[in-house]
């Protein structure tokens, strides 16, 4: 019989070495102390721990009532037989069994960290104590971090064209459509955005002609559409109403463009007084400044007396009447401008266009002095008719319509009764062209005689062209200034007599509230808020597109 | 009077410079009212982008000046109070430079780098400030080597003390000795161990053969020293752990920071 104890051992290499021990004889004693014939050097290993042996043909271990006991394969026994390919546990060491015959094996596992000097098993246990131990190197976690960045939000968005993170800044709502196309506007790498970008969608608006006309005109101001539209500020910049903006040019517009008649201006303390567009006799538009009281007035060729108009008690159509200001002017469905004045709505009431007692349900039509003598001529023919012929009658209030010494004209060829009514008629229309109806507010004209025809009136009438507003470039909201009177801002209107007074108020009027900027008791007023950029941004219809083709527009 | 630290470095001048530098530029911004609103593209927006990005790369540079030892550039501690007081300034520079307009955007992202780089920072120098001071007072000015191997020594002795004796010996070295092994948990909570109990160790002595009771008296005494020794380290490990593992957040941070500027200055050129 013949024990073989072979002990494995790690070297610093990590290779394994074997020392190997032949003991002839059938029983041996492994544990800590120098009794034992294999001595394990451990502290979960008794002094005498365990006994290996031969009895009746088989290799037994038998536990030596030791302090952690006996395993065998990982059973803890008293005492057990042995076979090849067993494991024996004795505290920390186990032994792998093999049996050949009467041969006994016994090999003890190497550890399984490898035999390391002092130094370094010290130096490894000082490793232990350090975060650097734990974590990858620092400069590996700077690259991966490093990388992710990079990654994430640089090749990322490169690779699948989507820019939504590189996104400076929110985009304005009314751009929101083509926010993700980040290249319909920045049609260039590394270059501001060109006007050719702006104008792939707004070329149409009259806004972008008048831009561009101007731009070609002065090439060396290079003005892009984004410096006055800044995108990806929300909604503050696109249509910025900020002053300084317009005043960057309107405050030197005369050294940009001497040939303008605009006026520099660079703020409203020292805005020029109002310039308002006034009808010349021929027609012309003239812009007059308030303060050219000889040329600032209003050429309308109407009679307006608003001293009249104004006094209390007027004989009106249903018994007397005090007008306001609103009874003729009427705030716009916009609630800003005003509407138009209306012979029908506005002053018809009053002003009846009534020709002939006898036809009191009858008026003249109003707009057009072409259709009075017809209108006269019909008329007076269907009374003659109606009177079966009474001619007197109608001769008779001709004549009395008629001044003294008026020579009727004498048509030809005309039958009687026609004449009768013509000459009627006539009469009715000196009338109501040289003394009542038209004449109360308009200026007329006899035609000269080779321009006169029998059955057409004689007389014209100078158009009024009424302007809808004396400010063309400026835009005043009504409705804003509700909580005033009207006479606050349009002085002497109670006092004003002639057509010709501008009741237009003054800056300074509008200075009593307004102020360019943040003062107290004061509206915050910059150039915006009367006056639009450019106002006509209107698309021709011609030239807009449908909803399907601007959204296939936007490649979505 | 107070000792210099690299917080109150020269009477804090670089805190001095921060506030005084931060107050100019907050005036700057408070007058200045751009059209279409304050933000990165304003002529004020890109000056302030401009110091901001200088000032990270100063920060940065920080790392580089530390190691250059034959520097003659300023003291590395003058250097660490710029680079901890510009760092802190910098929490404000770059919000003025963008307007304080914030998004989920690489934009943002910087900044929020830039925050956790900060932030990281001011943690490692509230951990310095507070703990530096105590590294050397768990060892009593000995080296981490030299505990670690008076410890490997009274192993050894118990080991040797116990070869030989008996199984009652061996459970009283069993039941109180250990094996000094660092682990992570040392650095992420604090442990204490716990002495030899000493009623505990009464038992077991009554048990041991009388001739083995002054040596396991003297065993006892060894895993006595032995655990003082271990607690001074693992105390003192987790107080570097401390001091050290902050950076592991603040460096890799910063240079993702660093990245995350770059993609930042090229996308709003990119698409200018």
């Amino acid at each position: 019989m013949r024990i073989l104890y072979v002990q494995e051992r790690r070297n610093k290499n990590g290779a394994t070495d074997r020392l190997s021990t032949s003991f002839d004889c059938s029983e041996i004693i492994v544990g800590r102390g120098g009794a034992s014939t294999v001595i394990v050097s451990s502290k979960k290993v008794s002094l005498t721990h365990a006994r290996v042996f031969f009895a009746n043909g088989q290799w037994m271990v038998s536990d030596l009532q030791s302090l952690v006991g006996v395993r065998v394969n990982n059973v803890r026994v008293a005492s057990s037989m042995l076979a090849t390919g067993d494991v024996i546990g004795i505290g920390d060491v186990t032994f792998s069994v093999g049996i050949v015959g009467d041969e006994i094996t016994l090999i003890q596992g190497a550890p399984s960290d490898p035999v390391m000097s002092t130094e370094e098993e010290l130096e490894r246990l000082s490793q232990g104590l350090h975060v650097e131990s734990y974590l990858p190197r620092m400069r590996t976690l700077s690259f991966l971090c490093g990388a992710l960045v990079l990654m994430v939000w640089a090749f990322l968005p490169g690779s699948l064209d989507r820019f939504d993170s590189w996104n400076s800044g929110p985009i304005s709502n009314a751009h929101k459509t083509i926010e993700r196309d980040c290249r319909r506007c920045h049609s260039a790498p590394f270059r501001p955005v060109q006007d050719k970008d702006c104008l792939s969608c707004h070329s149409m608006t009259q806004h972008a002609k008048e831009h561009d006309k101007f731009i070609s005109q002065h090439p060396s101001l290079s003005m892009r559409c984004a410096e006055c539209h800044m995108e990806h500020n929300g909604d503050h910049g696109l249509v910025s109403k900020d002053s300084r903006q317009c005043v960057s040019c309107h405050g030197g517009i005369r050294e940009l463009r001497p040939e303008s008649e605009i006026l520099d201006v660079i703020s409203l303390a020292r805005h020029p007084q109002f310039r308002v567009a006034v009808t010349q006799p021929d027609g012309t538009e003239m812009r007059v400044s308030l303060e050219d009281k000889a040329n600032a007035k209003d050429a309308t060729p109407l009679k307006l007396n608003h001293a009249v108009h104004l006094k209390k008690g007027l004989r009106g159509a249903n018994g007397p009447t005090t007008l306001q200001c609103n009874s003729c002017h009427a705030l716009a469905s916009d609630e800003g401008s005003m509407q138009p004045i209306s012979f029908d709505t506005h002053c018809r009431d009053c002003h009846s266009l009534g020709f002939d007692e006898r036809l009191p349900n009858t008026q003249l039509p109003h707009g057009d002095a072409e259709t009075i003598y017809p209108t006269l001529f019909a008329e007076y023919a269907k009374l003659l008719l109606l009177n079966n012929g009474e001619e007197q009658n109608v001769q008779r209030d001709q004549l009395r319509a008629m001044p003294l010494g008026t020579e009727l004209p004498t048509p030809k060829n005309l039958a009687p009764e026609a004449l009768k009514v013509q000459q009627a008629a006539r009469v009715a229309e000196e009338e109501v062209f040289t003394r009542t109806g038209c004449y109360l507010c308009h200026e007329y004209r006899e035609k000269p005689v080779s321009e006169q025809k029998d059955d057409q009136t004689r007389y014209t009438i100078s158009k009024p062209n009424v302007p809808s507003t004396f400010m063309t470039k400026a835009q005043f909201d009504h409705s804003a200034h509700e909580n005033v009177t009207c006479e606050s801002c349009h002085e002497k209107t109670r006092t004003s007599t002639e057509t010709s007074e501008l009741l237009l108020p003054g800056i300074d009027t509008c200075r009593q509230c307004h102020f360019d900027g943040e003062k107290a008791g004061f509206v915050r007023s910059g150039c915006a808020e009367c006056h639009g950029y450019h106002k006509s941004l209107e698309v021709p219809s011609g030239q807009k597109r449908t909803l399907t083709d601007y959204l296939r527009s936007l490649a979505r | 009077m107070s000792k210099q630290t690299f917080i109150n470095y020269k009477e804090y001048r670089w805190l001095v410079v921060t506030i005084v530098s931060l107050v100019v530029l907050l005036a700057i911004y408070a007058l200045n009212t751009p059209v279409g609103g304050r933000n990165g593209g304003t002529f004020v927006g890109y000056t302030y982008g401009v110091l901001a990005t200088i000032g990270i790369a100063w920060l940065m540079a920080y790392g580089g000046r530390k190691r250059a030892y034959s520097s003659s550039l300023g003291t590395v501690e003058g250097w660490l109070a710029a680079h901890i007081w510009i760092g802190t300034g910098l929490l404000l520079v770059v919000p003025l430079h963008a307007g304080f307009s914030f998004g989920y955007n690489v934009h943002t992202l910087a900044y929020a780098l830039m925050v956790g780089t900060i932030v990281s920072g001011m943690w490692g120098v509230m951990r310095y400030a507070t703990l530096s001071d105590k590294i050397s007072s768990h060892r009593g000015g000995q080296s981490e080597a030299v505990v670690l191997d008076q410890i490997a020594s009274l192993g050894s002795d118990i080991e040797s003390a116990a070869r030989e004796k008996s199984d009652a010996f061996l459970s009283l070295v069993e039941r109180f000795d250990f094996i000094f092994k660092p682990r992570v948990e040392f650095l992420l909570r604090r442990i204490e161990l716990p002495p030899v109990n000493q009623r505990e160790a009464g038992e077991f002595l009554s048990r041991l053969p009388e001739v083995e009771r002054d040596e396991a008296l003297r065993v006892i005494g060894f895993i006595d020293q032995k655990i003082d020794l271990a607690q001074g380290l693992i105390t003192e490990s987790r107080i570097k752990f401390m001091l050290r593992s902050w950076l592991f957040l603040h460096v890799p941070i910063s240079v993702a920071l660093c990245v995350a500027v770059g993609i930042h200055i090229f996308s709003v050129f990119f698409f200018w």
